[in-house]
């Protein structure tokens, strides 16, 4: 049980393109193993060897298993799906079988904490199976349970957050108390690999974050930090229930039972074996925060000036600034002091609504200068040199063009005007000072 | 113990010329400068601008400057003319205010620290004022040709051929040939209303001269001048820096002139820290009707009491050329000022105002997005359309001394300089008059004025008056020979000496009389 795993050894990660997966074969690669994958579709990067197939495609499975020392289980069905069976417990099924018969060091088993509530959802039964298959396999094993994952890019449980504090009130199931331990993915990924050489008998880790914290806490303190004050609309548990059950057809449905199931019990994690056994300690929840944060406000930051450098051509055609007139235009922002007003999200998503906030801001409004900014720094770029250079033309065209124009920023006005009358404070905050 | 026969502050337009003539007389010579130097950007591109605007990844570098300054989003750089002071040429204006502090009275005014001073980001517009012009400027019309015609030689000037050693002119663009053309077919009724239409001297090369290079009409002068075509003071200082009896001593201000029986010690002080005192037997103030007068006043020590203050008026008429709409014209052009329009009627000796316009072909769209109400995208698309057929007049009337005043006065920061422009009520009817008669030749020309701007005092940048010549022995004056009073063994050079400022381009006038004062001097010594 306790046979460790020399770094030179082949490492097969199935699942390899997932959210996980994707860290786990750098960490890996990193480390010095040598990886294989199996996925379903090449994309894998240099260096890394792939096999295509589906985890229930037992050649490909058999492939891939083939000469490998260490097999770390990711490929999954994260939620609710049809198929969710087949590929979780059937997939781990015959990944044993194949294992058995290469004499596999180790299997690394990434599991989840849905497995452990009372009432399982069809993703949490199906895992549990596949976690007794495992078991009873006979092979030595480690399962891991992560929590929640996240990571700077604000994927996993923070896009969702993202996704739903956009919403005019954020949606919550259930009164939000349910407690987790988010975990960074590289943390995560880090972990899986060293378990490969490190852990003790234990065949069973409770894998999470530092910090216990609720979605609820979560969401305020996100609102605070992002600077938004909106309602939260606590979903009651049955009503919840039954929106999952009446969008279980949908190929995305907003929620699934397994959510639901998840957010109505608290489970209490025991990461202590996890410190003790693996050597690390994950990023704390502030830390990851702040990277989600920065990174966020960072991607913000490049889609309002994309949005405002391609509004200030938009009457000319569809023009993409460069890297370098964004860079630019920032950087611009900087030197007239103004890159600490952020647009709202609609504005920079909708042109329309660029537009007549355009049409209605003062001359000394911080939109005005962005555009204004905007302009100077595109037409200082070759590549709008088509439309703003001067061509020989007729007077008609020129005539017709200026009427277009000028009814075009009219009907901008008119926009502009009515948003004045209906939201204020948006106009204010989008178009003022 | 003597560091230079002669200290000349400020290497404008006037100090240069007026070391150029020292140096040529075998005198040593110091000069003073705040020396702020534009920033060193690589080879700068030899090309049409269209070819620039089409090919050049870098030229966001010309057009708005490294630190981004050449975009107009705030204060100086705001208005049509800042882009002339900001970009690479930020340095013109850049620490002048820190360094020089002025409070300001219903004007707005520019004063520069930079090598070259103001004339580094001058618009090369020339021109020979007529005999009682001159008079009215103190000069005489007589003694002044020869230094016209040293000054004409020395800096290059091309256009009209009105006298000798002028280079050929620049081919007139299409508005100014259309111009042109109408005026010469309507002369009778232009010269009924007393308007005159011509091209305008201007001091860009037309033919090579030494280092400098002919233009190749590339319409980048606005931006970069690889060929050195259009005269910078810079261009004479770096010759003067080749001679070994001239000293060049930069980021310093003058502080005050202190005279006795020998000469006179020049107390300066560091902008990086530390002040250094110079001595000469004489003294040539050349920083510019404002520095000079700065300069003067706290020599003597004269707070709280008004100096006369000359600023040039002036205001922009947008017109649109309805007869070139939808034509390019040729490539081929300068971006200097392609047409004077002066309105003859005589007003105190002086013509009542000139026009000088320039066309809006590389100027970029972007500059006058803030001064229309639509929304940017679609006044971009019109711009772009309309800006080959805009011209922009910029029309100058004659700045009378008695429209403002400087002084000295004492602040909780210290010395500081109070500017007050009041333009007396005669004064701006016959601006008014004027620029009503100027408006009527632009539509005779076939241009129709359609926004007109009118600009605070002081922001055309061209100062005098400060310290007249005059024949009176009030302190702070200057006699014909340009030696201040109050002040033993200094002279003056620049624009302070003219008790008033004619409509028509000055700038080679106070170069001609710089050389005249230097040669005063020279003679003295």
């Amino acid at each position: 049980m306790n046979q460790t795993v020399p770094t030179d050894s082949l490492v097969l990660v199935t699942g390899a393109n997932g959210f996980v997966g994707r860290a786990v074969t750098t960490a890996l690669q990193q480390a010095g193993y040598r990886v294989r994958t199996l996925v379903r579709h090449t994309s894998m990067p240099e260096g890394i060897e792939e096999v295509c197939g589906d985890i229930n495609d037992a050649d490909a499975v058999a492939l891939a298993v083939q000469g490998t020392d260490v097999v770390i289980h990711l490929a999954a069905r994260k939620s609710d799906e049809c198929d969710s069976a087949l590929v979780n417990t059937e997939g781990a099924r015959l990944l044993v079988e194949c294992c058995k018969k290469n004499g596999i060091r180790r299997i690394i088993n990434v599991s989840t904490q849905s497995v452990r509530l009372r009432k399982l959802g069809i993703y949490g039964q199906t895992k549990l199976v596949a976690e007794k298959i495992f078991a009873q396999s006979g092979l030595p094993m480690i399962t891991l349970r992560p929590s929640v994952v996240y990571d700077d890019h604000g994927g996993g449980i923070f896009s969702t957050i993202f996704s739903f504090l956009k919403l005019p009130v954020v949606p919550m199931i259930g009164n939000g108390a349910i407690h987790f331990r988010p975990i960074h993915r590289d943390d995560l990924a880090a972990i899986i690999v060293q378990a490969l050489s490190k852990g003790s008998g234990d065949v069973m880790y409770d894998v999470g974050g530092p910090d216990s914290v609720s979605l609820m806490e979560l969401t305020c303190e996100l609102q605070g930090r992002l600077g938004i004050q909106k309602r939260i609309l606590k979903i009651p548990l049955p009503i919840a229930m039954c929106i999952a059950r009446m969008t279980a057809w949908m190929p995305k449905p907003p929620v699934t039972v397994s959510n639901v199931l998840g957010a109505t019990e608290d489970l209490t994690m025991n990461i202590d074996p996890m410190l003790r056994d693996f050597g690390m300690t994950p990023r704390s929840m502030t830390a990851g925060l702040d990277a989600i944060l920065t990174r966020v406000a960072e991607e913000q930051k490049r889609q309002e000036a994309t949005a405002i450098l391609r509004y200030a051509f938009s009457t000319f055609g569809n023009w993409q600034p460069s890297a370098v007139e964004i860079d630019r235009y920032r950087e611009a922002l900087v030197v007239n002091g103004i890159e600490s007003h952020p647009l709202d999200e609609s504005v920079i998503q909708k042109r329309w609504l660029l537009g007549a906030c355009d049409a209605v801001a003062s001359q000394s409004s911080m939109l005005r200068k962005k555009i204004l900014i905007a302009s100077a720094i595109g037409e200082c770029s070759p590549s709008t040199a088509d439309f703003t250079l001067p061509k020989n033309t007729s007077v008609l065209r020129i005539i017709v063009v200026s009427m277009h124009m000028t009814l075009r920023a009219a009907a901008k006005k008119m926009v502009g005007l009515l948003l004045t009358l209906f939201s204020p404070s948006f106009i204010r905050r989008n178009a003022g000072r | 113990m003597q560091d230079a026969e002669v200290i000349i502050i400020g290497s404008g337009p006037a100090g240069v010329q007026a070391a150029t003539v020292l140096i040529a007389a075998g005198r040593s010579v110091m000069m003073i400068d705040g020396g702020k130097k534009a920033p060193a950007l690589p080879q700068a591109p030899d090309a049409n601008f269209e070819d620039v605007r089409r090919n050049n990844q870098d030229q966001a570098r010309w057009f708005l400057g490294d630190d981004l300054s050449g975009i107009p989003v705030s204060g100086l750089t705001g208005g049509l003319g800042g882009g002339q002071v900001s970009g690479n040429r930020a340095n013109v204006v850049s620490g002048a205010r820190e360094q020089l502090p002025i409070t300001e009275e219903n004007c707005q005014i520019i004063q520069s620290l930079a090598e070259g001073g103001l004339g580094a980001a001058w618009g090369a517009a020339c021109a020979v004022p007529e005999e009682s012009e001159l008079t009215a400027m103190g000069l005489n019309a007589k003694d002044m040709q020869r230094h016209f015609d040293a000054v004409i030689n020395d800096i290059g000037v091309s256009g009209p051929q009105i006298r000798g050693g002028i280079q050929p002119a620049l081919p007139p663009d299409l508005h100014a040939s259309l111009a042109l053309e109408t005026y010469k077919k309507k002369q009778v009724s232009f010269e009924k209303k007393h308007i005159s239409v011509m091209q305008p001297l201007s001091a860009i090369l037309t033919q090579d001269n030494d280092d400098r290079r002919a233009s190749n009409l590339a319409d980048m002068e606005y931006w970069s001048d690889p060929r050195r075509s259009v005269y910078r003071p810079q261009y004479t200082l770096e010759k003067l820096r080749s001679s070994h009896s001239f000293t060049y001593k930069g980021d310093l201000i003058v502080e005050r002139i202190v005279s006795d029986t020998e000469g006179c010690t020049v107390h300066a002080r560091r902008m990086s820290g530390g002040t250094e005192s110079y001595r000469a037997k004489r003294v040539i103030l050349a920083a510019g009707a404002v520095g000079s007068a700065r300069i003067a006043l706290q020599s003597v020590g004269l707070y709280d009491t008004p100096l006369p203050f000359a600023a040039k008026p002036h205001v922009f008429s947008a017109c649109m050329h309805p007869a070139t709409l939808g034509k390019t014209g040729p490539k081929s052009r300068s971006s200097l000022c392609q047409l004077l329009i002066l309105d003859d009627n005589v007003l105190s000796g002086v013509r009542s105002g000139c026009a000088q316009l320039y066309s809006y072909r590389s100027l970029m769209l972007f500059r006058l997005l803030g001064s229309q109400p639509l929304a940017y995208p679609e006044a971009m698309k019109i711009l772009s359309m309309l800006t080959p057929s805009l011209v922009i007049a910029d029309i100058r009337f004659p700045a009378f001394g008695d429209n403002g005043s400087v002084s000295l006065v004492r602040t909780k920061d210290g010395d500081s300089l109070r500017i007050t422009c009041r333009v007396p009520d005669a004064e701006r009817d016959a601006r008014k008059h004027s620029w009503q008669r100027l408006k009527q030749g632009l539509r005779m020309l076939g241009m129709l004025p359609l926004r007109n701007m009118e600009l605070p005092e002081g922001s055309a940048s061209h100062y005098g008056g400060t310290l007249p010549m005059q024949g009176t022995n009030r302190i702070l004056t200057t006699d014909a020979r340009g030696k201040l009073r109050g002040l033993e063994h200094v002279s003056v050079a620049d624009a302070s000496v003219f008790p008033m400022l004619p409509a028509v381009p000055h700038t080679l006038t106070l170069m001609a009389n710089a050389r005249r004062i230097a040669e005063a001097v020279t003679e003295d010594l």
